[in-house]
């Protein structure tokens, strides 16, 4: 499943014009937002965050892979939301009061904007990581596609593993839930 | 009928009629060649031959032997203004009103009516600007301000060719600058074009194509020059205008009560009987005289009589009146059924027409006019034989002649022309407007505009389920409350209506389809259209077209069999296609019917089991036609021996499927062999809104769309059936459904297990019938529809919606559903048939 924001349902408040962007690109191209999920850290970049919201009831959707937690009411306009921690195949764990939806806005290589939820452990801090300080995700040699790797980030002693957020549940993934909605539908009724 | 009005006739009618308008073009010829004759007789060579070109192009676009269509139209108005200026040479009449100036043809209808409304807000400025000149010391940005919207105003009339209106622009930029020179600001040269300039909107939101009005009066205030003896003069020439034309020339004067709300009303009401007794004129003329058509054209004018009298509008009760006393001899039999009396009540038509319009602040026609039609139609009455006089053939205006001289340009001369309205100070009402007038509004400020509108519903909602609302017992606030829902209820159903619009134009594409069509495959064809004034949501507007299209194309080329094959079995050789809208319990049923040769069944059968879609256990003979005729919606099924290059390659029909259950809505075929077939669509009247059933399984909620529920009940023991391989069946009636369990469809881990402890409801999508087994119905309310934000949609949900906690509730797409039920059924029966088997007897056992 891919998502996609319509335009029907942009709520020009929440917005930021492209000139508004463009006006703080230079100011936050190297800041990224960090998150964690379990012990790990991880970055997005923060021109792709629109906001960061706790979470809120996830109605959950027929015929999806279990990440998809379902999708939720953004002040009127309905986004689907995703839990980070199955997509990369961490245990569930019960939500905290520090458990929280990242509202993360990209568009995809087809130029269609996307607006949808994250669900994180927690949210840390955004920081400046310079483009020297970045270094490409590393060949583990093993099948697990790693396109939503943008990089890996160096900050102090830590590793803050960067994702590209349009990857994560991009157009190449788009096929892989297509066969598993299509294999769960088909295990469901073969059961 | 004059030469000179058989041109203006002729002028009007190659406006309105289109290439697939072919009784009307039928008629232009007619009236072309009657003009022909006319002018051969008078000795007008160049009337008769350019006549006789326009004669011949007409008679090309009848027959389709042009390539391009719009180049035949616009060289057929290219000879028609041509015809019209041969005639205007000699003098004795001129641009009648409603005239058409050729250029503006080709100018987009919709560029002018855009400009008209935008003016409506740039001429008050222009006039305020101007007063605010008129101390020129003291203008300051003014001066320069006003100077540019002129010169604005001088552009977009040039855009629009609209070439009287640029040349007023452009000398009265010329004036302004000569008597800044002397230091004076000519406020009056400005207000006179503004007022002209209004009299030009009226024109052209009337009609856009109409003739500019004479700006003659507008240009005296050009020639002040300056110097005070020329202003005298100014005022004298426009005192002779006056003094010359009080002999019958001078304006009809109308007292009315401007600020009458009935007025706009009968305004409204009166332009549209004026139209349909037009059209009926125009029938009676094509067709031997139908009672019912004089009896219209009566109709129309005794209620504009009646009206009228009420509203103390004397000049139009005594048009109406007479052209009534006409009509009514015509329907007792005492006066044949002539062209002399179609004429007259044409012009008496035109001249109500202006009399309505000047309510409004259109030009007004003169009193010559309306007292010398007046006689005529007496005399018309009485059978006599007026010569053709007075209103017909207006005498040359001297004095507007002396005009001439002291203009820039030659006004037009011809008493029926109005005279600005600028000139009358009761035409000068500028509150009252047309009461049809519209606004051009972007869509996407519409489109959030309905968003809003449900959003402040759901917001509304939350407040009103609150519970720390519905605790408080305060009257007061629960009135106050229950206020603010109406008015949100109101604003809601006023905000989805102007999303409206009417299938006529999407019918009126189509017509044009059917003669193509038709040509193409060789066959006769009349399209029937019905119920075009049926308003549906644009966007399902839009969607439609397509669907509509391959319908179409279908029905002429399968169903419609060609003359030979119908002369055979007995039909008249004329197929019939009717495209017909009305509404049918909340949606929109559009239906293309064909009374042709009927789906093949044997053929569609034959073809099925060719590409092996027929379980070969099955007997042909006892499948129904439903479902055979649902085979020909699938992708690539044809069953044409040859692809035309109409029809034939099996994409059309999956393309309506597509499309229309995109819509949410549902097609259905029925066919009779040899009496032909209806395809029909029904549609949502919007895409916006349902009315849901709200549901509860588990801890979810879903909202199943209220039309789709037949009814729901509770399940009788006796009443539910297992059987094995094919799942639960309840008897409904004589009926028996199968039950799907919303729990399992939907992969919900939750939810009662034991029918006897929940709901059943059931549900219909076009023949579709099953049962859903939910847990409880909590409510019903109306739900605004919201994508869920997903590309790929999910089968059995088409779209979310916000409920009154905030929370999301999933729509159920009644139709997915019970195909994606239907379709795995089979597996998942036997695995609830044991359950609800040991259920039951579980249920026995307690």
């Amino acid at each position: 499943m891919s998502i996609v924001d319509r335009p029907s349902s942009t709520s020009p408040a929440t917005t930021p014009t492209n000139q508004g962007v463009r006006k703080h690109r230079d100011a936050n191209e190297h800041k990224f937002l960090s998150f964690c999920l379990g012990t790990e850290t991880y970055g997005v970049e923060i021109l792709k965050v629109r906001e960061i919201i706790g979470l809120l009831a996830i109605t959950p959707l027929p015929q999806t892979p279990p990440y998809v937690r379902g999708v939720m009411n953004l002040r009127g306009r309905i986004i689907p939301v995703i839990d980070l921690r199955l997509r990369f195949a961490l245990p569930a764990v019960e939500a905290t009061k520090e458990t929280c939806v990242i509202v993360l806005e990209s568009t995809d290589s087809e130029g269609e904007q996307t607006v949808m939820g994250a669900v994180v452990d927690s949210v840390r801090e955004v920081q400046d990581i310079p483009p020297s300080a970045i270094e490409p995700p590393p060949e583990f040699g093993c099948e697990i596609p790693l396109g939503y790797i943008q990089g890996m980030g160096k900050v102090k002693d830590k590793v803050i593993l960067l994702l590209e957020i349009a990857e994560v549940v991009g157009s190449r993934e788009r096929q892989q839930i297509a066969q598993a909605a299509a294999a769960a539908a088909s295990s469901r009724a073969a059961a | 009928m004059s030469l000179r009005q058989s041109i203006d006739q002729a002028a009007k009618a190659v406006m309105l009629s289109d290439a697939r308008d072919l009784p009307g073009l039928v008629a232009l010829q007619d009236l072309l060649q009657i003009i022909m004759r006319e002018a051969e007789l008078r000795h007008v060579p160049t009337a008769a031959s350019c006549s006789a070109d326009a004669v011949e192009l007409v008679e090309q676009i009848v027959l389709r032997q042009v390539a391009d269509v719009e180049l035949a139209f616009s060289r057929l108005t290219e000879a028609i203004s041509r015809l019209d200026e041969s005639t205007t040479e000699d003098g004795r009449c001129a641009v009648a009103p409603g005239a058409y100036t050729d250029a503006r043809s080709s100018v987009d209808r919709d560029l002018i009516a855009a400009w008209v409304s935008s003016c409506e807000t740039t001429l008050p400025e222009l006039e305020h600007l101007a007063v605010g000149c008129e101390d020129v010391a003291h203008a300051g940005d003014a001066l320069p301000d006003l100077k540019r919207r002129i010169h604005t105003f001088k552009g977009e009339c040039g855009v629009l060719s609209l070439d009287r209106a640029q040349r007023l622009c452009h000398d009265t930029e010329t004036y302004i600058e000569e008597e800044l020179e002397r230091g004076r600001f000519p406020v009056d040269a400005v207000l006179s074009l503004a007022d002209w300039l209004r009299s030009l909107m009226a024109a052209l939101a009337h009609d856009p194509c109409a003739a500019e009005p004479d700006d003659a009066f507008a240009r005296t205030a050009l020639h002040g020059d300056g110097e005070p003896s020329a202003r005298v003069e100014a005022a004298e020439v426009q005192s002779v205008v006056v003094n010359e034309t009080t002999d019958g020339d001078e304006l009809i004067v109308l007292n009315f009560d401007a600020a009458d709300d009935n007025l706009s009303d009968f305004v409204g009401e009166a332009k549209e009987h004026l139209a349909n007794a037009e059209s009926a004129v125009l029938q009676l003329e094509k067709s031997s005289a139908d009672p019912e058509h004089v009896n219209v054209i009566f109709r129309a004018f005794h209620t504009i009589k009646g009206v009228a009298g009420f509203m103390n509008l004397v000049p139009v009760v005594r048009c109406a009146h007479a052209a009534e006393c006409l009509l009514d001899r015509v329907r007792s039999g005492r006066r044949a059924l002539d062209t002399t009396v179609l004429d007259l009540v044409l012009v008496s038509s035109d001249v109500l027409g202006q009399l309505i319009a000047g309510i409004t602040g259109g030009p007004l026609p003169t009193r010559r006019a309306v007292e010398g039609l007046i006689a005529r139609l007496e005399a018309a009455s009485e059978n006599i034989e007026v010569a053709k006089s007075s209103a017909s053939e207006p005498p040359v205006s001297a004095s507007v002649a002396k005009n001439d001289a002291s203009t820039l340009m030659p006004p037009t001369e011809d008493a029926l022309h109005p005279i600005p309205a600028a000139t009358d100070p009761s035409a000068r009402v500028t509150a009252m407007r047309r009461g049809d007038q519209t606004v051009k509004v972007s869509t996407m400020r519409l489109d959030s505009l309905v968003n809003e509108v449900g959003e402040l519903v759901i917001a509304q909602l939350m407040v009103m389920q609150d519970p720390a609302i519905s605790a408080v017992v305060d009257q007061r606030l629960q009135r106050n409350l229950s206020h603010l829902g109406k008015i949100v209820r109101d604003l809601q159903e006023t905000s989805m209506s102007l999303r409206m619009v009417t299938l006529k134009a999407t019918f009126q594409k189509m017509a044009r389809l059917v003669r193509d069509v038709a040509h193409k495959a060789g066959k006769k064809v009349q399209l029937v259209v019905e119920g075009e004034d049926v308003e549906l949501d644009r966007n399902v507007v839009e969607e439609i077209g397509d669907p509509l299209v391959h319908m179409i194309r279908n029905a002429c080329d399968h169903g419609i069999e060609c003359a030979a094959d119908r002369r055979a079995v007995g039909k008249d050789e004329t197929g019939t296609l009717t495209l017909r809208a009305f509404h049918s319990g909340g949606s929109i049923v559009i239906e293309v019917v064909d009374d042709g040769r009927g789906l093949n069944r044997e053929r569609i059968l034959k073809k099925c089991v060719e590409r092996g879609l027929l379980d070969v256990s099955r007997n042909p003979a006892d499948i129904p036609d439903a479902e055979v005729w649902n085979y020909v919606f699938l992708p690539g099924f044809s069953t044409a021996e040859k692809v035309t290059d109409i029809s034939g390659r099996g994409v059309g029909m999956d393309v309506v499927r597509r499309n229309i259950e995109a819509l949410r809505g549902n097609v259905e075929i029925s066919s009779m062999p040899g009496e032909g077939s209806v395809f029909s669509m029904r549609l949502p009247l919007t895409m916006a809104i349902i009315d849901g059933m709200v549901v509860r399984v588990g801890t979810q909620r879903y909202v199943i769309p209220t039309l789709s529920i037949e009814r729901s009940f509770r399940p009788v023991e006796n009443d539910l059936t297992i059987v094995f391989g094919r799942g639960e069946l309840v008897r409904v009636g004589e009926q028996h459904l199968a039950i799907h369990r919303l729990n399992r469809v939907f992969g919900v881990q939750e939810g009662v297990d034991d029918l006897f402890e929940g709901l059943l409801l059931v549900l219909e999508s076009g023949k579709r019938r099953a049962c859903v087994f939910v847990d409880e119905i909590l409510g019903q309310q109306q739900v605004v529809i919201k994508t869920l934000g997903a590309r790929e949609a999910l089968r059995g949900v088409s779209g979310g919606a916000i409920l009154g906690d905030g929370r999301v509730a999933l729509i159920v797409d009644v139709g997915g559903l019970l195909e994606e039920a239907a379709s795995h059924g089979h597996d998942r029966a036997e695995r609830n048939g044991m359950q609800v088997h040991g259920k039951s007897s579980q249920g026995a056992q307690s």
